[in-house]
This record gives C-alpha cells, structure tokens and sequence, in this order.
C-alpha cells in the first residue's frame, strides 16, 4: 500500500502505492498510513518527509466501495479504519517532528487533501486535479477535511470547491493557497525542498 | 415586507434578489429593514434552492437620513445596524440554501459584509470594492473590521489599501479571497449560469448539509468535527432514506465504479 525509500539518510520517501484504484484510501491504506506517520514520530534521524502518489495520481480520496454504503468490510474492521483515518487526518500527520513536502500528480481529491494542507510546500504538475467531488455523489464532505481545506484556502473558495464539487487545476489550487509551484517535475521539486529542510 | 429597490425574480428554484439603483443620497433605513426581512423570510420560502444576490452593490449610507432618524427613533437605527451585522455573522450563514453574489460595478458600504456572508461571490471586471467614509468613522466597525481580517488571505498588510480608503479592483478582491473568482464581464453570464446549475444538480439535503458543516466546522476543534461529522453523516442517511435519496447515491456510486459516470471530475 505504501512504498517507502530513502534517497537520502535523513529524508524518507513515501508513495501511495495502489495504483489501479488511482490511490484511493481504502481499509488497508489508511491503515498503513496511520502506521507510516507513527513510526515516523518516532524517527529522529529522518528530517523530511516527501509524500506522492505511485502511477500519476496522488490519491482520488476515500475509497467508496471500501468505505462507504457498498462496502462489503465487517462492521469492526471499518471501525478501526474509520479511527485510524482520523487518528492520521486529525493529529498525527499535524504533529510530525518532519518537514513535510508533497508532490502530486493527477488526481488529488477529497480525503488527500488533508496530506497535502499539512505539508511546509505541495508541488503540483499542471495537469494535476484538486477537488471536493463528494457532494457529487450525494454524499456531504466530511467536516474534517472541509476543516482542513479551510486552513489553506480563503473561504469562498473553500466554499466553492465544496458546494459545487468541481475540481480545479493546479494553477487555480496555486493562486488559492493549497499548492506552492506548479512545475512539470513535482516529484523532483519537493525532493529538492527535503534536501534543503535536511541540511 | 417589499422594498420598491429589491426587485425578487423566481426563475427554476433560483431567487434573485436584485438591488435598484440606490438614490444618489445614499441608502435609506427602510431599504436595511426591508433587505433583512426578506432574507429572514428566506428559510420558509422551501422551492428556492438559491438565492442570487446581485444589482447596486454601492450601498453607502444617506448619512443626514440615518442621522435624522438617529434623531427621533434611536432605537431603530441601532435594530437596524444590529440587523446589518447579522447579515454576515449569522443570517446569511444560517439559510438553507446557498447564495451568490454577483458583483458589477461599485461595491461599497452594506455590500461588503453581505457579499463576505454569501457563500460564493462573482465579479467583473467593472467591481470595485471600498470602505466608505461612513463605515470608517461613523458605523460601528466591528463586524466590518472581523470580516476583512477572516475573509482575505493575502499577504500581511494586504488590508491596508482598503482600510486607509483606496479602491480595490476585482483581480485584488479576489487574491484577497473577498470574491471566489472575477472574470470578464463577457463570461460573468455563462460562469454564473454553471454555478448555479451546478448546485442544481446536486442532492438538496446533501447541499443543505455542506452548507450546515461549512457555516460551523472551521471554528471547531479536530474532536468535535469528527463528532459533527459522524452525527451529520447519520442524519443525512436516514433522511435521504426516507426521501428515497440513498437509492439515488448508490446509483451515482455505481455508475462511477463501473466507469459509467465520473461526475464532476471532467474538468
């Protein structure tokens, strides 16, 4: 579920890894997600932290069948997803020793967004996508990630991207906050970024 | 109550509420207490999904006619400055339907703290956006002031233009975050007709919802959203189950499994 390398000693480098659902987080991510950001807590010699996405999308958010109404997990293994999810979202991706750099690609939508709010600086391809789609689905966004959001984006475009559920580019996510550069090369851009916190 | 300067059109579950031409003196007190009856009648009015609000944005004050009423009915400047307040801390905020304000030309006074509590505003290249003398020294400038510290998110010190009396223009209001986006008086139509066709198309309760978390989890802490959220979630379930909602969602879920549908993701 995730690919973890380090280029360097001191920078660790974490991959989404579940490339044929376009990185949704379902049972097992969030799962090793919440592990991943635990262990790094307790990894005092790694001093930045870059998060992507394996296979051109970051993430395309929660995982639906996994999650939500058609989700086939027993009612105690979604449970514990459920809190790890939040145990991540919440506290432990915000209480990270690290300098946190996030580069994405494609997709980046509804239960990302919370990776990407967190990190010092998000590099995005300008071809990447960022959006709120859940309300497309009849389904209201969850109030932690809306939170989130609102942290890195003015209200009314926190606002827009909620209510209207369109996704926008990463020019516009550029020009409201929630991304630091636009560049071909994100991935090479936020390694850049560790390289510098780790010095 | 009607108003001879708000002129309401109902078109396809879509309210607007458009403002006339202001007299050249300035916005009089019954336009204030007109303007928030309407809106507090807002919430009952059930076939309006959204309110538009758009026309004369430059609602300064008729200062000699606020201060002649001043004069005589103190109390009721003071409910109507009240009822101004609210517009942005709580009215707007609180009505079940979303709203959009439309920003041509002027955008002044009253307008401000209407067009912050709105939940998506768009403007043309013709908007300008500026405190007048009136707000500055006369009206109490408290909800103004907390409206312009919450709503920009431009760099430190971006406020001063507009507090030191300067005219801003809409590509500043909207790297200030006052207005969602401004684009070309051309697009202004064809932009305005998808949003709110965009909100059309979604489920009423679902919108209704977003709009409830949006109004109260930003100020809440972590533990509390998710407490929020988990008592949403449950109650948006059971009504849309007896609305014959859930059908609908897992519909839409499973066309999108299927690569059927892949809504609100062609852009």
């Amino acid at each position: 579920m995730l690919q973890i390398e380090h280029p360097e000693p001191t920078i660790r480098l974490i991959g989404l890894d579940r490339a044929a659902k376009r990185n949704a987080i379902g049972v097992e991510l969030t799962l090793a997600l919440r592990d991943a950001l635990w262990d790094l807590r307790c990894a005092h010699h790694i001093r930045s932290v870059v998060l992507h996405g394996i296979g051109g999308h970051f993430s395309a958010g929660m995982d639906l069948k996994d999650f939500f109404d058609s989700s086939s997990r027993d009612p105690q293994t979604l449970r514990q997803a459920r809190a790890a999810t939040e145990e991540w979202r919440c506290h432990l991706i915000r209480d990270l020793p690290q300098a946190v750099f996030v580069a994405v690609e494609g997709y980046c939508l509804g239960g990302a967004l919370p990776l990407v709010q967190c990190a010092q600086r998000v590099a995005a391809h300008p071809q990447a996508k960022f959006g709120l789609p859940e309300l497309n689905f009849g389904f209201v966004p969850g109030g932690q990630i809306l939170k989130s959001v609102g942290l890195a984006v003015p209200a009314k475009a926190l606002s827009y991207l909620a209510l209207t559920g369109q996704t926008i580019d990463a020019e516009q996510a550029r020009r409201w906050g929630l991304v630091s550069e636009v560049t071909p090369r994100p991935l090479d851009q936020a390694l850049a970024w560790a390289r510098a916190a780790a010095t | 109550m009607t108003h001879p300067l708000i002129e309401c059109l109902h078109q396809d579950q879509v309210l607007t509420l458009n403002f006339l031409a202001q007299p050249p003196e300035g916005m009089r007190i019954d336009f204030v207490e007109a303007l928030a009856q309407t809106l507090s009648d807002l919430p009952a009015r059930s076939p309006v999904r959204i309110v538009v609000l758009r026309g004369d944005m430059g609602l300064n004050l008729d200062l000699a006619h606020w201060q002649s009423v001043l004069l005589a009915q103190p109390m009721r400047v003071h409910q109507a400055l009240q009822q101004m307040h609210r517009w942005r801390t709580r009215t707007l905020k609180t009505l079940p339907q979303p709203l959009i304000a439309v920003v041509t030309g002027p955008c002044a006074g009253a307008a401000l703290p209407l067009i912050e509590g709105c939940d998506l505003a768009l403007c043309d290249g013709t908007a300008t956006f500026s405190l007048s003398p009136a707000q500055a020294d006369w009206l109490a400038p408290e909800g103004l002031e907390k409206s312009f510290h919450e709503a920009p998110r431009g760099p430190t010190g971006s406020l001063l233009p507009a507090l030191a009396g300067q005219t801003l223009g809409a590509e500043q209001a909207q790297a200030l975050g006052w207005v969602t986006m401004a684009v070309s008086e051309a697009d202004l139509p064809q932009v305005l007709g998808s949003w709110t066709q965009s909100l059309l198309d979604k489920d009423p309760l679902a919108l209704q919802f977003t709009k409830e978390t949006l109004a109260h989890v930003p100020h809440m802490d972590w533990d509390a959203s998710v407490s929020f959220t988990a008592a949403k979630f449950a109650e948006i379930k059971a009504l849309q189950a007896a609305a014959g909602g859930a059908s609908a969602r897992a519909q839409a879920i499973a066309g999108f499994l299927a690569g059927q549908s892949k809504p609100g993701l062609k852009g």
